[in-house]
């Protein structure tokens, strides 16, 4: 099973991050280009990915925007992997960061996607 | 009176584990007219999607104010990117909310700050229709 992960990036950026999901078995959905924070949403109804992950100065303006045109679930406001995991944990869809382009976030929050996507299915 | 787009911003991050308390409704209720003010006198017009996530920019930045907090630099070559003069016109809007706090904002919120304007501003023209 392809588990599609949208990352978006306000500078452009987000390239270890998607190595990260790479990494942990996920298929990461790179936005290009600056302002792609604010694309997550969309991106992730084009694609019908599971999971979205914005980055920005504040955390908070991608998931936003996602939450206000598409409904879902969110966290905000996070500056670390562990807090990602627990928002995956709690099912969240859509989590904020602020700039925190690192492989290890990747990593772990698409690991925790996995295992919580393989509980429900067992 | 309440704001719309606070209310707007709170409804959205109602089920977080950051949701917007009376504080917050405070401090952006004397945040946001700023804003305002300035894109006034710009002639930048929000539309919806970034008028909230400017609201959501200004949540987090009223509360690192409050917990006199700062963030990381930033390459300072994204000022570059913003209109002449809206770096300054930007730390005189922040100078003015902070200074009552006792906080001085280091150049990164102004850079932040003046990014969204500069978004909208760009969105706006993108939409106007040319002659």
């Amino acid at each position: 099973m392809t588990v599609k992960i949208v990352i978006g990036h306000r500078l452009g950026k987000g390239q270890a991050v998607a190595d990260g999901v790479r990494a942990a078995g996920g298929e990461p959905v790179l936005i290009p280009g600056p302002g792609a924070d604010m694309k997550v949403g969309d991106v992730m109804a084009a694609e019908g990915a599971v999971l979205g992950i914005s980055f920005c100065g504040s955390g908070g303006a991608g998931a936003v925007t996602a939450k206000a045109k598409y409904g879902h679930d969110i966290e905000f406001g996070m500056r670390s992997a562990q807090a990602g995991v627990t928002a995956v944990e709690q099912g969240r869809t859509v989590l904020g960061f602020g700039f925190l382009d690192s492989e290890e976030l990747g990593f772990k929050v698409t690991e925790a996607l996995l295992k919580k996507l393989a509980k429900e299915a067992s | 009176m309440n704001d719309p787009l606070i209310e707007r911003l709170a409804d959205a991050v109602r089920d977080t584990g950051h949701p917007v308390t009376d504080t917050d409704r405070a401090e952006l209720a004397a945040f946001l007219p700023l804003t305002r003010e300035y894109a006034g006198t710009s002639g930048i017009v929000f539309d919806d999607t970034r008028a909230l996530a400017l609201a959501v920019h200004a949540l987090a930045f009223v509360r690192r104010v409050r917990t006199a907090e700062h963030l990381d630099a930033l390459d300072d070559q994204l000022a570059a990117e913003t209109a002449p003069g809206r770096m300054d016109a930007v730390r005189t809007l922040i100078d003015t909310y902070c200074a009552p706090h006792g906080f001085h904002a280091h150049r990164t919120e102004v850079l932040l700050l003046a990014l969204h304007f500069e978004t909208a501003a760009q969105i706006a023209q993108q939409s106007t229709p040319q002659a």
